[in-house]
């Protein structure tokens, strides 16, 4: 009797353990509409990638596919303007210092038509890739693309812009000695 | 008999065990993972900087929102009947593309369009003529679209033609925001505080005439 309670109970720990629940997190849905901003974009990178992919890995499925797309992405760095504030800026005559904010990410934009498919080969039982399965393959390349900011080089482009814009705009008010640095702290990518 | 039915209890209680723990260690898929599709991940290739621009673009207002839009085509599939009047009518099979695009309109100004003679100074005095706001981007990113309903074979021009009516539905919505006059007036507000905390006490600025 005691062994056919520890079966039962075993076959029901064993189907509890397997059965996982893959709750997803509810994402927080963005507000629409308009929204005010205060960024100053000062660097643009058109850069291109190569999304290469092979559906080869699900054991059931007869037959391989696979897909070569080319995308073209511009990426947008610039300055935080809402995080200067009067004491980021000293005046003293015709001497001027002001510290900006660190430069980070605006935007990423990937037009749906800089996305191309260059080849696509796939097996007599399988199906194309859809449209679907596109795109989620080119938001992978969008994520991989967002996170390579870093290696190329953006940031400093857009904070060496930034000062160059923002001395001669001070300039054109009439400062003759201009000096520019940047936070000591750096801020959060966006 | 019995001992032997034990035996055969016994035996497969300790396989279900060596099965759950082989689960828990990730040597065996779960029992719902075994006919589970495994996605396809993108191989990580470089990113090649192609163009550099120098920009001096001021973002003032941005426009989120979500657009849903289809077409069809005729297909050689099966007709069907349509409930029509009382009655029902043979139509001929289709097939059918719908797309939902999140996406944003971001307005701004382009300060490289400010000329020499837009700035004028006196003393603590400062006069401004800034360019007219316009669209700077409408972004629909690839994670941004999601197909809803695809039925039949479509063409990737046929899929891209499609996104880029959803890109022009968001600008149309943001332009019947009116984004571009509160790109204005958020461009002015910002430009004023930048020059007041520079030290001028007697601000004006205005918008270029945008007419032709």
């Amino acid at each position: 009797m005691r062994l056919y309670f520890l079966i039962i109970f075993s076959l029901i720990a064993a189907l509890f353990f397997s059965c996982k629940s893959n709750k997803e997190t509810s994402k927080i849905d963005e507000i629409l509409g308009l929204k005010n901003m205060s960024e100053l974009a000062t660097a643009e990178y058109v850069v291109t990638k190569i999304i290469k992919a092979s559906d080869d890995k699900t054991w059931y499925k007869v037959g391989d596919r696979k897909i070569l797309m080319s995308c073209q992405a511009s990426l947008v760095a610039g300055i935080d303007l809402s995080q200067l504030n009067a004491k980021d800026i000293r005046i003293n005559e015709d001497n001027v210092k002001i510290t900006l904010p660190h430069a980070k990410l605006l935007y990423l934009n990937m037009k749906p038509e800089n996305i191309k498919i260059v080849y696509q080969d796939v097996a007599l039982f399988r199906n194309e890739f859809s449209a679907g399965e596109r795109d989620q393959l080119a938001s992978q390349a969008e994520k991989q693309i967002t996170e390579s900011i870093d290696s190329l080089g953006i940031l400093v482009t857009a904070e060496t812009n930034a000062a160059i814009f923002i001395n001669s705009f001070l300039q054109k008010q009439g400062f003759k000695n201009i000096y520019i640095d940047f936070s000591p702290v750096k801020n959060n990518q966006q | 008999m019995i001992a032997s039915v034990k035996k055969s209890l016994i035996f497969l209680l300790l396989v279900l065990v060596i099965i759950f723990v082989l689960q828990k260690i990730n040597w065996l898929p779960s029992f719902r993972n075994v006919f589970k599709s495994q996605p396809v991940v993108i191989d990580k290739t470089p990113v090649i900087i192609k163009e550099i621009k120098s920009l001096a673009k001021l973002l003032t207002v941005t426009y989120t929102d979500e657009v849903a839009m289809d077409t069809a085509k005729p297909s050689f599939g099966m007709p069907s009947f349509v409930p029509f009047s009382g009655s029902s009518i043979l139509t001929p099979a289709m097939d059918q593309l719908v797309i939902i695009g999140k996406g944003k309109v971001i307005a701004g100004t382009d300060l490289t369009r400010i000329g020499k003679d837009a700035v004028v100074t006196s003393d603590d005095s400062i006069h401004v003529i800034l360019p007219a706001a316009t669209i700077l981007e409408t972004i629909v990113n690839p994670s941004g679209f999601e197909t809803f309903i695809e039925h039949g074979t479509w063409s990737e021009a046929a899929v891209i033609a499609l996104k880029i009516k959803v890109r022009e539905a968001i600008t149309k919505r943001a332009f019947d925001q009116g984004i571009l006059q509160q790109a204005n007036n958020r461009s002015l507000s910002i430009i004023k505080i930048f020059l007041s905390n520079t030290g001028f006490k007697k601000i004006g600025i205005t918008i270029a005439d945008q007419s032709p």
